[in-house]
């Protein structure tokens, strides 16, 4: 049996704030293999990014509970203190593009230096070695190798979207989480940023983790997709089997707000408002805005109900009783 | 690199202030290579400090060029010096019956200025310890002769010409013999050997210099056995009332040198502070914004302390208590200003720039917090320092030149405030030597303008948003 090459199980993220406690990332599993993509989806607020700075290790002071077991090639990193995560995990085997990744390039350095820092960081490389290493990573993707004594305000939103995808990847790290990394570009650069993410996937042999909330362009990239309500995953699933038959009502209700170019249907949107982690509702978090909610719903929160191949989806309707 | 520093350098001259600036602060850079080339630091202070060095000098004379703008020229310094072969020098001997002989130091020199001097001094040197009778001649234009007087020469002798009072009563009499009348105020010795002796004499207002050729003997009356071997020499000096490019303060020094050096010790004074005040403020703002927690509250309340301390006040107590030179007030300037206002606006800056998605883009990767403050976060308020830190010399100058003018300053060093500070204790308006105030101020003040100009100028390019539509 294939190993995952990240495993998740049972993940919380929780930070206190002033008004009480905001969980974020609320028992979150999921399992990623090698070479395969997973797309979390879900609207804002709902611990999609605070997932992804769970896994790595990016957490704000406030914390309040921050648990379970992450696998990454069958080690469990939770165990490991900081230090050993930045100098074995970070970058050396999961990296990330970050969320406004336009903006993420240090403005003062150039985009050559920029691109060597994980490689000076990571793998104690002088800066020649570096920057010839970031020389040949611009080419990859697709930048002209005169750009390395630029400043990225020279730049374009595409071209700088293109530096932060090298620098995630230059230490070639097995698992990139990707970060809403088309967000703020124009419709054809983000066809082109996706592109490049395909031809990386096949070229490197990378898995991604790929956040979003644009459920057309998820169904671009991914093998399996998990959909985040208030900090619950609340379906995992196969993407071939998701984009025909979402399960939780929820996902359902989230893929026909998706207009479609050759039908002529009316778009269909969530009532309601994505609830307050702060104060989540009882219950199922989603029953307030549910058209099948149940008494059971309000009261208690629905198990994980495992379905076929691995998947899962967390709702009353397909609890066994 | 060069490229992209010629195209600022163009930018910065299309600001009319930043060239003038620039001039001035070039000019005083240049003044100060000169100054640090030509004397050394201990060399300076040691020859300000001196009283033998500056025994030629003028007191209180004013500086040279006045006399382009004045109808009256003021005379200059006079030097007659035996020991150098000039012409004005005549040594000769003279050998008299029975085996006596005088050996006879004559000086001549034009006298052509429209003042009287403001004194004269004979100094007579000899080699030998042996006494001999000299008697001193002065001889006006128009060959009047005064004898100064006989007296004893033993090795080295000061003749004070100009305060002597007897000769000033020879010379009262026979103004009355030759004239009929004497002068009806309180004739100065200068006067008395300087002046037309007709009627012009007798009123104050008409008094007039008599120009012309003077001459001055020295006779040594020695004998035989001693004109071969005894060397005497002498040094006439007839002090002007102008000396020099700056003229000269209380204690015949001159002023030149003190405003020269005070150009590069002002300029290091200025720099040094500024630099780095702005640099350690950054520093210390940078750790507080990053490190946050504890080590932010205790950076911030310690500067909110040093904030409420009163600078000068703590500044005139160290120097008053510890006597320190200057370089040691810098050091204490620098460690009363480090937790400065400038480090709650630098955290301010930074607490922004921690927010900045590369900063966490940074995190993200793994940059260290010492990779982040120095290539993430300080470079990022650079441009808005260097402004800054160009406005805020002129300040440090003056502190410097005020501390000094407190009489709290370096009691050895040769700067600007010191000599505002002797111009001021020695009532300098009050007795009308305006140039002695006039020029370190003016110094200061165009310091100031200079750095003023190009930090505003600079102020503009780097924060864009100031620049005028």
């Amino acid at each position: 049996m294939v190993k995952p090459i990240l495993s998740v199980k049972e993940l919380y993220l929780y930070y206190r704030v002033r008004a009480g406690l905001v969980k974020a990332v609320d028992g979150a599993s999921l399992d990623l293999y090698n070479e395969e993509s997973l797309a979390v989806i879900g609207e804002s607020g709902s611990g999609k990014s605070s997932l992804a700075k769970a896994l790595l290790r990016l957490l704000p002071r406030n914390i309040y509970r921050f648990d379970g077991n992450v696998y990454i090639d069958g080690e469990d990193v939770m165990k490991l203190s900081d230090k050993d995560f930045d100098s074995r995990i970070r970058w050396n085997k999961i990296s990330m593009v970050p969320q406004a990744s336009m903006n993420a390039l240090n403005p003062v350095i150039k985009i050559g230096e920029q691109l060597a820092e994980p490689l000076i960081i990571h793998k104690g490389m002088n800066k020649n070695e570096a920057l010839d290493k970031a020389r040949e990573m611009l080419k990859f993707v697709g930048i002209p190798q005169e750009f390395i004594d630029r400043y990225p305000f020279e730049l374009s939103g595409g071209m700088r979207q293109r530096v932060v995808i090298a620098m995630a990847l230059i230490t070639q790290p097995s698992i990139v989480i990707l970060d809403e990394p088309t967000s703020a570009l124009d419709v054809l650069t983000q066809a082109n940023i996706m592109n490049l993410l395909k031809r990386i996937k096949n070229d490197r042999k990378v898995s991604y983790i790929f956040i979003t909330h644009d459920i057309a362009l998820s169904s671009e990239l991914s093998d399996k997709v998990a959909v985040m309500y208030a900090g619950h995953i609340v379906e995992y699933s196969y993407a071939d089997k998701f984009y025909r038959e979402p399960q939780h009502p929820y996902s359902q209700l989230l893929l026909s707000s998706v207009p479609t170019l050759r039908e002529n249907r009316n778009i269909r949107f969530i009532p309601g408002e994505p609830p307050s982690l702060l104060n989540p509702p009882p219950g199922c978090r989603f029953h307030p805005r549910c058209p099948y909610a149940m008494d059971i719903c309000r009261k208690e929160e629905p198990p994980i109900i495992d379905m076929e191949r691995n998947s899962y989806v967390r709702c009353w309707l397909y609890a066994k009783r | 690199m060069i490229k992209a520093l010629s195209k600022f350098l163009r930018e910065l001259l299309l600001y009319k202030s930043a060239l003038v600036g620039i001039i001035i602060i070039a000019s005083l850079i240049v003044l100060s290579l000169y100054a640090v080339i030509t004397i050394p630091y201990g060399e300076s202070i040691k020859r300000w400090n001196s009283i033998e060095y500056w025994e030629d000098f003028p007191k209180n004379a004013m500086p040279s060029w006045v006399n382009f703008f004045t109808h009256k020229k003021l005379p200059e310094n006079i030097i007659l010096d035996s020991r150098e072969q000039k012409n004005y020098v005549n040594k000769t001997t003279i050998s008299l019956s029975g085996g006596k002989y005088i050996q006879r130091i004559l000086f001549t020199f034009n006298y052509i200025y429209d003042d009287f001097p403001s004194e004269v001094i004979l100094r007579i040197y000899s080699n030998s310890t042996k006494q001999f009778t000299t008697q001193i001649t002065w001889i006006k234009p128009g060959e009047i002769e005064y004898i100064l007087g006989r007296r004893l020469l033993r090795g080295y002798e000061a003749y004070y010409i100009s305060r002597d009072e007897d000769f000033l009563k020879r010379f009262n009499a026979n103004l009355i013999s030759k004239i009929g009348s004497k002068p009806s105020y309180d004739l100065d010795i200068t006067m008395a050997l300087f002046a037309k002796e007709d009627l012009s004499i007798l009123n104050r207002d008409t008094v007039e210099v008599s120009k012309g050729e003077y001459r001055v003997i020295i006779d040594i009356l020695m004998g035989e056995e001693d004109i071969n071997n005894v060397q005497i020499d002498a040094k006439l000096v007839v002090y002007g009332k102008v000396y020099g490019i700056a003229g000269t303060d209380h204690r015949r020094r001159d002023l030149a040198l003190a405003l020269l050096w005070g150009a590069p010790i002002a300029l290091a004074f200025g720099l040094i502070a500024s630099v780095t005040i702005t640099f350690m403020q950054m520093f210390i703002a940078a750790i507080s914004a990053w490190y946050g927690r504890s080590l932010d509250f205790i950076v911030q309340r310690m500067t909110e302390i040093l904030m409420v301390l009163p600078f000068l006040p703590m500044v005139l107590m160290i120097s008053y208590f510890y006597k320190i030179t200057i370089w040691m007030l810098l050091l204490v300037v620098i460690l009363l200003s480090i937790f400065g206002s400038g480090v709650k606006s630098y955290r301010a800056m930074f607490l922004q720039i921690k927010e900045l998605p590369y900063v966490e883009a940074a995190m993200a990767y793994g940059a260290s917090s010492f990779r982040m403050i120095f290539r993430y976060m300080i470079p990022k308020i650079l441009p808005t320092m260097i402004p800054s830190i160009v406005l805020s010399v002129p300040d440090f100058v003056f502190l410097e030149a005020a501390l000094a003018l407190l009489g709290v300053g370096d009691p050895q060093a040769v700067t600007w405030g010191r000599v505002l500070e002797d111009a001021a204790r020695e009532a300098a308006l009050y007795k009308g030597y305006y140039y002695w105030i006039l020029e370190p101020s003016m110094l200061l003040l165009v310091t100031a303008l200079g750095f003023a100009m190009l930090g505003l100028a600079l102020d503009k390019i780097f924060n864009p948003r100031l620049r005028e539509m």
